[in-house]
């Protein structure tokens, strides 16, 4: 009786499945609703969203009404930049909590594996932060939408900013267990934006992977006509989204390598996580290498998409009865009419003349240091005007400033392209030096006179050069800024200027073909 | 010994042992560390011409190092011990104000010191404005927030100081933005610190129960 009694005894309990794997899975719901709830992320948002409201989203708005100008700031970087140093420091301070309370012992014996306790802490941290930025984003959109004229919406910086975000706040909760200080948190968002700072005037290739652009030391700066004359460029961000995983896969694998973590086998599948992060992070910056820039445009192989060489098909808007006239994409035409009416005198003046270009035509813009970049191609000759429109910063104004009918801020984009005086101060020495040096050249002192006299009677006198002295860095410019008052060829400009208009033609269809030659002097003019 | 002197001796000790533990307990020795560390980033910063030249990229790192720097001064003024702290006596104030004092004071030394030779825009007393009124400013927020909140208020004023030096802003409120000859500015940094001294000195820096 007894052996009967020991055998049912020993006989071995069966054992239920699965009902510690769903008892874990369930604990680690819980712990993310808890922390959801409790997450100190909350008290970030309002700082995040006030200095992306003080900082990105007033300043988009007071550029001009495209996507492309006012996205500029957005795909700058300007709106992580508010939010990134937040992030990374509270994500720390989230991270160093059981280290700071000293509860990391007691932590470390509970059921739920510290790995996927840490990730449920990160999890409702970063919710918050994608929550915040998200709804900032949006709202910028959904504002930029309700009055844009033309272009269209970028959806790449809206991933590069959430994607940079997850990864700092992958990296600042990482750091914030390793070192577990109070110190850690603000030392760990001071060095975030320093890192954006500097990353932002850092020359070459590799500054690339950063989403803080400057337009000054980027080799790809964001440009304002963006997605109106081409396709946004997708290889840069794709790139840059790659990278910035492999930073949150790295930070988040090395959450489960300590030996708190767990047994050898989740351990392992951690430290695998994060080496699949670090191959990530080094194919993309693999890849940055081998970029290629021309004209800011940035061209990675192994990610092209050709559609985006393809540009956007669109009928111009031109003024109606110029002599010459001035076509603009649809996207500027509210600039039009200020625009024709500035370059009018100019092109007025040379209209018909040979040589003469026989419409102007906008296209790309090029650079953002000059307001404007023209040049007389083609046969017949067209002036194409490569203009800077919808650019933060202040333009260019003469030594004398502003007309007096221009009102205050000046000069922002739109205040420069909606005034025609403006236009007339500052885009037309610019386009007027294109023109005369395609149709007489400046080689000699006989083309330098001609070519100011022309310019004179286009309503742009030599002494605007010579009293902006170095101010337009276009050589073109800088020749006709050394021709002073009381020279020869000065005064042979204002007798040529001071022709009529039909003597001026006559003179200029006998002796053009010479003049361009090089074969008159100055005794020569009139 | 006379029973006067010993009382004396014993009394100094004493001191000397409470301010020891005192400066311990605010992990003082680390902040003291970090500030150094806070000097050689700046002149790291120089030699690899991160700061370099007279425009807003030359004055944004400098503001940042020094912003790190009362960052750290700020951090050593929390209490471990929390409310209890505030029954124990009358001297936890001015051992508050003399240790911030104190470290405010080694990091504008370090920072200085850090920037020797070369110097950077605004010179020493470009530092010891942005130190002292960043250090109130800092001061005051630990004193009003509590946790990481603490540190979010100085970091929303360096956020706006950049804003400002990129749109050439001229406000005294914003010194960093402010010429180092400008009496406007030097006199607000110079409240901040005062406000921010007397909030860590009255009050300490504040603590909710789940820090």
């Amino acid at each position: 009786m007894t052996d009967v009694a020991t055998l049912a005894d020993r006989r071995p309990v069966p054992r239920e499945p699965h009902r510690h794997g769903s008892a874990l899975r369930l604990a680690s719901g819980r712990l993310l609703r808890l922390e959801l709830r409790r997450s100190p992320m909350l008290l970030m948002i309002p700082v995040g969203v006030f200095l992306f409201w003080f900082d990105t989203y007033r300043s988009s708005m007071m550029l001009d009404p495209t996507w492309g100008s006012q996205t500029l700031l957005l795909r700058q970087g300007s709106a992580l930049e508010d939010f990134a140093p937040f992030v990374a420091g509270f994500a720390a301070w989230t991270g160093a909590r059981d280290g700071r309370r000293r509860t990391a012992e007691q932590i470390g014996v509970t059921a739920l594996p510290r790995w996927a306790a840490r990730l449920s802490s990160w999890a409702a941290a970063t919710f918050w932060v994608v929550l915040a930025h998200g709804f900032c984003l949006a709202i910028l959109y959904m504002s930029i939408d309700s009055h844009v004229t033309g272009g269209s919406a970028p959806w790449w910086p809206v991933i590069v900013d959430l994607t940079g975000l997850i990864a700092m706040s992958a990296i600042g909760f990482a750091l914030g267990v390793m070192l577990p200080s109070r110190f850690t948190a603000p030392l760990v968002a001071i060095v975030v934006f320093m890192i954006l700072t500097v990353t932002r005037t850092a020359p070459g290739k590799y500054a690339m992977l950063s989403p803080a652009v400057s337009p000054m030391y980027s080799l790809s700066p964001a440009k304002a006509d963006a997605g109106v004359f081409y396709p946004y460029g997708s290889d840069l961000p794709k790139v840059q989204v790659f990278f910035w995983v492999g930073l949150a896969v790295l930070a988040l694998g090395t959450l489960g390598v300590s030996a708190v973590c767990g047994g050898r086998l989740a351990r392992l599948g951690a430290a695998v996580t994060a080496a699949a992060g670090v191959a990530l992070a080094a194919t993309a910056v693999g890849l940055v290498g081998t970029a290629t820039v021309v004209d800011g445009r940035v061209t990675i192989a192994a990610v092209h998409d050709s559609s985006q060489d393809v540009p956007i098909s669109y009928t111009p808007s031109c003024s109606g009865s110029a002599a010459i006239p001035v076509c603009v994409n649809p996207a500027y035409q509210d600039y039009l009419p200020s625009i024709a009416a500035g370059l009018a005198p100019l092109l007025d003046a040379v209209a018909g003349l040979p040589g003469a270009p026989v419409r102007a035509n906008q296209v790309p813009s090029v650079t953002d240091s000059l307001p404007v970049v023209a040049s007389v191609t083609g046969s017949p000759a067209t002036l194409d005007l490569s203009l800077s429109v919808g650019d933060q910063g202040l333009m260019w104004i003469s030594p004398s400033g502003p007309p007096s009918s221009v009102t205050m801020p000046c000069c922002s984009s739109r205040t420069l392209w909606s005034s025609s005086e403006l236009i007339g101060l500052e885009i037309k020495p610019l386009v007027g030096v294109a023109v005369v040096k395609s149709m007489v050249g400046l080689s000699d002192d006989a083309q330098q006179a001609v070519s100011l006299g022309l310019l004179e009677s286009g309503g742009v006198p030599a002494s605007e050069f010579v009293s902006r002295d170095g101010q337009f860095p276009d050589a073109n410019v800088q020749i006709l800024e050394k021709v002073l008052p009381g020279t020869p060829t000065y005064e042979a400009a204002q007798r040529f200027a001071a022709m009529s208009a039909q003597a001026r033609h006559a003179w200029l269809v006998a002796h053009l073909d010479l003049l361009r030659a090089g074969r008159l002097t100055l005794a020569d003019l009139p | 010994m006379p029973p006067a002197a010993t009382s004396t001796f014993r009394t100094g000790l004493a001191n000397s042992r409470l301010l020891r533990l005192f400066l311990l307990s605010r992990h003082v020795p680390t902040a003291l560390a970090l500030l150094v560390g806070c000097g050689v980033a700046m002149q790291l910063a120089i030699r690899v011409h991160w700061i370099a030249g007279t425009g807003a990229s030359s004055q944004a790192v400098p503001i940042l190092i020094e912003g790190a720097a009362a960052l750290i001064v700020t951090v050593a003024a929390r209490s471990p011990f929390g409310e209890v702290e505030r029954a124990v006596g009358g001297r936890t104030p001015w051992l508050r104000l003399g240790a911030t004092l104190g470290l405010a004071t080694f990091a504008v030394v370090a920072l200085i010191l850090g920037a020797e030779p070369h110097g950077i825009l605004g010179g020493n007393v470009g530092i010891l404005r942005s130190m002292a009124g960043l250090t109130g400013v800092a001061g005051l927020s630990a004193a009003v927030f509590a946790g990481p909140l603490a540190s979010a208020g100085p970091l929303l004023y360096l956020g706006i100081a950049e804003f400002g030096i990129n749109a050439q802003w001229t406000s005294p409120w914003i010194w960093p933005c402010c010429p180092t000859h400008d009496r406007g500015a030097a006199i607000t940094a110079a409240l901040a610190l005062v406000a921010g001294l007397l909030a860590i000195a009255v009050r300490g820096a504040r603590e909710t129960s789940d820090q």
